[in-house]
């Protein structure tokens, strides 16, 4: 801390020696709405330099006394050119109209304005805004942001149906997923067909999976950075689609015009209303909904309030009917016995954020958060009787908490230099299990709770000299898993079972358990070869201290997280990658080649037959893995014209082993085998075309290589029965998948006297009806093998919705 | 309780079931033969009978290939360390070794078996305890299904149990149906009124029939934790066998955890790997109804 504060006093005295030169400061905001951008350009005529508004909309330019032409400029929105004469610090916002059209793009300026990597020193991100989201065909209509960032290289998933996704090799628990600073846990519902996010509350959404800044942590591969919008401070307004099975609203507007604003959006499906159509499904009910909530105070030209919240649960009711099983009562009728189970899992995040200037050139965000996964099952068995004696419940819950405080400072010390940094501090507070029942025999379980501090100061420096630009940064983490707590000692000759341990410590309140501290710099270097030609390198280490517990082909709503402590190790991952970008004449095309290499440690991996359930002693149950990475993506962008879209090609491998002192424990015999996310090749093409001013269509494809699996290879009999044998871990691959999805969009041209605008977007997501193989199993009957492959999704789905705004 | 956990799991795919796919395929995988050894040592004085069988290719005709010329040696440590050889006199009936003696054992001391093969491969079990008998208090039909047995008994305090809990049905003193199931004690750690269900009968195939029987023997045994591990392997290879066996058993592979081989309690100590089969050493009360 002594270094950087000497740093920070340094840069700062040399910014007192220059002379004649002011600060122009302010925010880039939606004139129609007065919503901040993020990531608009600034750019001086006369200087030729340039900045970018940060995450609040902030920009903040050093420029010499006199009169320049401030050019701005942003996707989707009309450039703006003004002048002004600066004569000494000032402060301006300017405000922004966006396009009728958004297809017809300005001539574009500054690289911000369209996909190209050129201007980005940090390699390997990816920035989606809602418009690129809304255009990507979507399962039953409904644009998620899941699925648009699997169109993304160097992103991957286990298959269709799984909740979150792979980056770069790490595991689904390895992105960091924030939604206005608050991180989720649960990202999908309905088991992980769609996204907890709702389009038309979100803003921005950026996916860092090279360079991570050093302001991020906490997780190991990758940060999804979205941003929820702010609401109108103009005028009322509202939009939201019906579809046949979600439908959505979202409204915003003033409070107070110009000052305090709101938006409320949600989102609720009702595919369970088709249930009584069928009959396997007639008792039960399955629906999700989302609420996201935003307040924004616009205090004065200094001070910014922001409250934000998301609400969002998926709801199962189910209902098994043992008809049949009847049991007389005592006034003589008879019951069937009948079992509920009614389960719920909920995401809860709330977020008060102050943005402050305290000068010209120092910027601060204050954060206070607050972020909460927790499901709830119970169960109700009526015995077979009305109100029978033998009727029992139970009910189970778990929960992983935040509380989380980041202030969070930059100083712009002039147009080519920035620095920020600042400190994330969270405290996790994780609930295992709690089960109580009124079940004869069977105790209430209460695993306790388990506590973890995380403290990470940070800081980092940016600087872009005429060719070449750095984005230095140093993180510490520390954390500290903490009592009360009672943790099992075992017997370090053998491997880690319950009969190996040989006591127990209990430790008290907030003591702590164990503790971590660990150094992760982060490095992004670029050289502009021309301006529309740029070379990247990049380093990142980081530390993970919390760890998903999930040992199933897709993860479950009611996996657990664990904290590191005694037992469990943080995972480590260390990545190069470098980068190349290139833009046409004009930046119609982009393209951008990365590349990467990634060593990962302490990674958790689960014994053969892991028992995960309600398990207390779960570090018996995992093993240690070391793993490896590495790929090259290739990436080509059109945004402008009628026709736009992306192509892009990643070719990576991941593998890992368990490296366990135990020969015995190691799964396959201590050797490397892919990650059941391995996909070597995977090539996705997303393109738009806009046929009339009314009609435009959009398609993806996607093509990727079959994931890893394990093959039953022999079989055998004990006690007349027939079981199999397996091969190695992973050692044989399902075949090669391929999909498209088409989507056609209708918009009836507006007329002039009235607000209402609607848009039709009909279409068919796995157009062919391909037959992707999501898993292959056998059985043995009688000495009959079957063998089958089992598809997701395996026909066409159709889907229509319609859009409006007022 | 851990089955509602299971039917959570099947029905979090129910509304996937309405666009996904299953159908019969032809996969060609490399078979390389290895050896399964299965055994069970209990404390009620019978013969010890071990099982050693080659695995075969899936598309073998036979469903059994037996080992017949292996040595077969049990031992025994004793809670003060003497090791003892209590027999190697096996006589062998396809692949199944019968010790020509019943053996007696005791609480608290340590067994295990050696194998090996004609060509001198020599299989270890791991050295297990006889573990203290857990008594069965009561057997009752369940109340809500009469093909269940709810299992009762004191789990001991102070102490991590996992319990083996079989049904033997006879008719006309012949054996005519096995089940098991397997529990640890986390739900009723030391619990004096601990229960476990068990299904009179495993049903392999929808509307199959409890068979005929005229008697049944209920068997709680108290095992050790690798074994326990190896009955959880089973009895996954069990389940998914039978889910398998459907063409409808396709969305529960979204949530289905890695195959795992049968390896259990014994090594090849020739490749220090681990080895097919269990070789158990379990206390068993029994109840006769």
């Amino acid at each position: 801390m002594k270094n950087l504060f000497l740093i920070f006093t340094l840069f700062y005295s040399l910014h007192i020696l220059q002379a004649q030169s002011y600060n122009i400061s302010g925010y880039i905001r939606d004139n129609s709405s007065g919503e901040t951008l993020l990531g608009a350009t600034l750019y001086d005529k006369q200087s030729g330099k340039g900045v970018v508004s940060n995450e609040y909309g902030f920009f903040s330019i050093k420029l010499k006394e006199g009169n320049h032409v401030l050019v701005v400029s942003y996707l989707g929105y009309n450039e703006v050119v003004q002048e002004i004469n600066v004569i000494e610090n000032m402060k301006i916002n300017i405000d922004l109209n966006p396009n009728s059209n958004s297809l017809e793009e300005v001539v574009i300026k500054a690289n911000k304005n369209t996909k190209s990597q050129t201007g980005n020193v940090i390699a390997g991100s990816i920035n989606l805004k809602p418009q690129d989201i809304k255009k990507i065909p979507a399962l039953l209509g409904e644009p998620d942001i899941t699925r648009a960032i699997l169109t993304q290289p160097g992103v991957s998933s286990v298959g269709e149906g799984t909740s979150g996704f792979n980056v770069r090799g790490g595991n689904i628990d390895q992105n960091l997923i924030l939604l206005d600073e608050a991180p989720i846990y649960n990202s999908s519902h309905v088991w992980g067909f769609f996204s907890i996010f709702n389009a038309d509350a979100v803003k921005d959404t950026k996916l860092y999976k090279g360079g991570i800044p050093a302001r991020f942590g906490g997780r190991a591969s990758s940060v999804l950075d979205i941003r929820q919008r702010e609401g109108s401070n103009k005028k009322f307004k509202g939009e939201g689609g019906l579809g046949l099975l979600f439908s959505r609203l979202t409204l915003e507007g003033p409070i107070k015009k110009d000052k305090l604003s709101f938006l409320v959006s949600g989102r609720r499906s009702y595919f369970d209303l088709f249930f009584p159509l069928m009959e396997d499904l007639k008792n039960n009910k399955v629906y999700f909904y989302d609420l996201n909530a935003k307040l924004s105070w616009d205090i004065n030209e200094n001070n910014k309030l922001f409250a934000s919240g998301y609400f969002g649960a998926d709801v199962m009711k189910l209902n098994f009917s043992e008809t049949g099983d009847e049991e007389t009562s005592e006034d003589g009728t008879t019951q069937n016995s009948d079992e509920t189970i009614d389960f719920q899992w909920k995401n809860t995040t709330a977020t008060l954020r102050w943005n402050h200037i305290f000068s010209d050139k120092l910027f601060m965000n204050l954060s206070g958060i607050y972020s909460r996964y927790n499901y709830a099952l119970s169960s109700e068995n009526s015995g077979g009787g009305p109100t029978g004696t033998s009727a029992t419940n139970f009910t189970w819950k778990s929960a992983v908490e935040n509380w989380i405080l980041k202030p969070d400072f930059t100083l712009f010390q002039n147009s080519d230099t920035k620095m920020r940094f600042g400190i994330n501090n969270t405290l996790y507070r994780f609930v295992p299990a709690k089960v109580n029942g009124n079940e004869e025999g069977v105790n209430n379980i209460d695993f306790g709770t388990e506590k973890g501090l995380e403290i990470a100061p940070y800081f980092s420096y940016d600087r872009k000299w005429d060719k070449f630009s750095v984005n230095a940064g140093l993180r510490y983490s520390w954390f500290a898993n903490l009592g009360p707590y009672t943790v099992s000692t075992y017997n370090p000759n053998l491997p880690q079972t319950v009969s190996s341990i040989t006591g127990s410590t209990t430790y008290g309140k907030n003591k702590v358990i164990k503790s971590y501290g660990n150094f992760e710099p982060r490095l992004a270097l670029k050289y502009d070869i021309s301006n529309r030609k740029a070379v990247k390198l990049g380093y990142n280490r980081m530390f993970q201290y919390i760890h998903l517990i999930s040992n199933t082909n897709a993860a479950l709503p009611f996996d657990i997280w664990k904290p590191s402590g005694f037992h469990i190790k943080p995972l480590e991952v260390n990545q190069i990658s470098t980068g190349y970008a290139y833009d046409t004449k004009n930046r119609d095309y982009n393209f951008s080649v990365d590349a990467y290499y990634k060593t990962f440690k302490n990674q958790v991996e689960y014994k053969n037959g892991a028992d995960l359930f309600l398990n207390e002693n779960l570090e018996t149950q995992l093993l240690s893995s070391d793993g490896y990475s590495y790929g090259i993506e290739l990436g080509a962008f059109k945004t402008k014209g009628k026709l736009t879209g992306n192509v892009n090609y990643t070719y990576s491998v991941t593998k890992r082993k368990t490296t366990s002192q135990f020969a015995s424990e190691n799964l396959n015999d201590g050797n490397y085998y892919p990650s059941n996310f391995d996909r070597p090749h995977i090539f996705n093409l997303t393109a738009n075309y806009k046929l009339s001013d009314k009609w435009s269509v959009g398609s993806f494809f996607t093509y990727q290589t079959g994931r890893p699996t394990t093959y039953a290879t022999g079989k055998f009999q004990v006690d007349g029965q027939q079981f199999f044998t397996y091969s190695d871990r992973n050692a044989y691959r399902l075949n090669d998948t391929h999909r498209m999805d088409i989507s056609f969009t209708y918009t009836p041209t507006p007329k002039e006297d009235r607000k209402w605008q609607g848009s039709w977007v009909f279409g068919a997501y796995n157009v062919y009806g391909n037959k992707n193989a999501f898993s292959v199993f056998s059985s043995l009957r009688n000495n009959q093998l079957r063998t089958f492959q089992y598809s997701v999704i395996g026909a066409p789905i159709p889907f229509i919705t319609y859009n409006f705004k007022f | 309780m851990k089955s509602v956990y299971s039917k959570i799991a099947l029905s979090l795919s129910i509304v996937n079931c309405l666009f996904s796919c299953t159908e019969e395929i032809t996969v060609n995988v490399a078979h390389e033969s290895q050896t399964v050894i299965f055994g069970e040592l209990t404390n009620l004085n019978d013969e010890v009978v071990v099982t050693i069988q080659q695995t075969l290719s899936l598309n073998a005709s036979e469903s059994f290939q037996a080992v017949n010329d292996a040595l077969v040696s049990l031992y025994e440590k004793t809670v003060d360390g003497n090791i003892n050889i209590i027999t190697s006199d096996f006589s062998v009936n396809q692949g199944i070794y019968t010790s020509n003696q019943t053996v007696t054992t005791t609480i608290g001391n340590t067994y295990w078996i050696e194998v090996v093969l004609n060509d001198g491969t020599l299989f270890k079990s791991e050295e297990e305890t006889m573990l203290p008998i857990v008594p069965i208090s009561e057997v009752t039909v369940d109340n809500e299904f009469d093909d269940v047995l709810n299992v009762s008994f004191a789990d001991p305090t102070n102490a991590t149990n996992f319990y083996k809990i079989s049904v033997l049905l006879y008719n006309q003193g012949q054996l005519v149906s096995t089940n098991f199931t397997e529990s640890n004690d986390v739900i009723f750690d030391g619990n004096d009124n601990a229960s476990v269900e068990v299904d009179l009968f495993r049903f392999e195939e929808e509307n199959q029939s409890i068979p005929e029987y005229d008697s049944r023997e209920i068997r709680l045994g108290n095992i050790n934790f690798t074994s326990y591990q190896f009955l959880l392997n089973q009895r996954a290879q069990i389940d998914a066998n039978e889910e398998a066996g459907e063409e409808s058993g396709g969305p529960s592979q979204l949530f289905s955890t890695p195959p795992v081989s049968l390896l259990g309690n014994i090594t090849n100590t020739s490749t220090n790997t681990t080895a097919l089969g269990n070789f158990t050493i379990i206390s068993i009360s029994v109840e006769n109804q």
